[in-house]
């Protein structure tokens, strides 16, 4: 449960909402926590909610503790490959 | 990214300055990590094996799920089954054995239980749902907490009166601090015992290992208590096993040098303040208080209550709902287990009558448990 994963931040939206890039699945999540977060950048996710800002050096290391390949190999709009 | 051979070269490297620092400190010592996380990358890494002979890392009340009591679980399901409710919860409270059964079972008895991703489909849920009352299963750390307290705003300003929230929220450091007034750093007989038997029950604990994601909302510096009160070093980690090493392998050397203090090996994510906002929203709508931990009982302002001004979503008041401290299934360990006490290997009922497929205690449930997490990789360890 305490388990938070990188995503990549496709777009802002209204109300304090995200679109990210959670390894391939587009997902909605809040930002209220986190409310200087900024379309582009890494953040952390946890539970829907952006709960820290990521440099993009660090998402390759976290990805790979979880055990996940790395997304941030895969490019830019990869939000498109939701699935 | 670090190249794999410079990885695995640097791995080799902590492993050697670790077992060098574990012969200097000439004695058994036991780290605890406080993190079904780390629990899970720890054995999934197969960390334990590499670790030094003479180190022993516990996995200590770090599961959401495994500290939940069981008069808490009872609640939940009890409250599942009213009428005219819609129980909303995280996935991983789903299975877990109440007295009367799991929410799962409830469900498939007829209760509307959801399964939610975020607090904020609880909210959504109530303000498409008019007509039922939405009660949210608020559990977990510090990490989730602040998530809690959005949703209760959020409800709050949409002014839906058919939300509330069942709070069974924990803070992680009172329940490290419980631990370790238990605990004889460099003794070998003070650790968290009392019962349970094991082979580990002779164990005290040297230090902790600090749950790398609470800490991004609670900041490094949350846990000087420990050091302050207890005088047992704390290290920040991540969850790349070479993170794990290097915060294992710098407890050791705390240990080593007689000389307890927070560090944080994890600064790519967690910094000494943490999350300033959501530590702002988690005191606006929540304030410390006692709660009950499965196998450490009730620990004060170990848990979370709602404050006055949002006293209307508490659920428990809303149905009349009082939680009794309610027995573990018989023969069930997992209280030992999450204390340190005996390992998963020792319940009588493990990977026998207890597996992930048809777990009895909470540590087999969750994915994040320790008894889950050994009987999928704790193979030849027995």
């Amino acid at each position: 449960m305490c388990l938070a994963i990188p995503a990549k931040v496709v777009r802002l939206e209204d109300e304090g909402l995200a679109v990210v890039d959670l390894h391939g699945a587009s997902l909605r999540v809040c930002t209220a926590l986190a409310p200087e977060t900024e379309a582009g950048e890494w953040v952390l996710v946890h539970a829907g909610f952006v709960i820290q800002r990521l440099a993009e050096a660090e998402v390759a290391e976290i990805w790979e503790a979880l055990g996940q390949s790395d997304p941030s190999e895969r490019g830019e709009g990869s939000a498109a490959a939701a699935n | 990214m670090l190249p794999q051979q410079f990885k695995r070269e640097h791995m080799a490297q902590v492993l050697e300055g670790w077992r060098a620092a574990a012969a200097q400190v000439a004695r058994p010592v036991a780290f605890m990590e406080v993190c079904g996380t780390h629990t899970v990358a720890a054995w999934r890494s197969g960390l334990h094996s590499l670790m030094p002979v003479t180190v022993t890392l516990l996995s200590g009340p770090g599961c959401p799920v495994c500290v939940t009591s069981q008069g808490d679980i009872d609640g939940m399901v009890e409250l599942a089954g009213r009428s005219g409710v819609t129980f909303c919860s995280y996935g991983d409270m789903l299975r877990v054995p109440g007295k009367k059964g799991s929410l799962e079972q409830a469900r498939s008895a007829g209760a509307d239980v959801r399964v939610v991703y975020s607090a904020l489909d609880a909210v959504g849920l109530a303000a498409r749902q008019p007509r039922r009352q939405v009660v949210f299963a608020a559990v977990g750390f510090e990490t989730t907490a602040p998530a809690s307290a959005v949703a209760i705003q959020e409800a709050q300003r949409q002014g839906l009166t058919n939300f509330s929230v069942l709070v069974s929220h924990k803070r992680i450091v009172p329940a490290m601090l419980a631990i370790s007034s238990g605990a004889s750093p460099g003794g070998s007989s003070g650790g968290p015992s009392g019962g349970g038997g094991g082979g580990l029950a002779q164990v005290g604990i040297d230090g902790f290992l600090c749950p790398g994601h609470v800490a991004v909302i609670v900041g490094a510096k949350a846990f000087a208590p420990v050091v302050e009160e207890c005088g047992l070093p704390c290290v920040v980690a991540g969850f790349e096993p070479l993170q794990m090493a290097q915060g294992l392998a710098r407890l050791t050397e705390l240990v080593r040098d007689k000389s307890p203090v927070v560090e944080n090996l994890y600064p790519q994510a967690v910094t000494e303040e943490g999350n300033a906002r959501a530590l702002e929203l988690m005191d606006e709508v929540f304030c410390p208080a006692p709660a009950r931990w499965r196998a450490l009982g009730a620990i004060a302002d170990s848990g979370l209550g709602l404050r006055r001004e949002y006293q209307d979503f508490d659920a428990a008041a809303r149905f009349g709902l009082h939680p009794e401290e309610a027995p573990e299934p018989v023969g069930c360990r997992c209280g030992d287990v999450i204390m340190g006490r005996c390992r998963p290997v020792d319940c009588a009922m493990f990977g026998g009558a207890c597996t992930p497929v048809h777990p009895i205690g909470p540590c087999m449930v969750s994915s994040e448990g320790s008894c889950q997490a050994w009987f999928k990789y704790g193979e030849g360890l027995h």
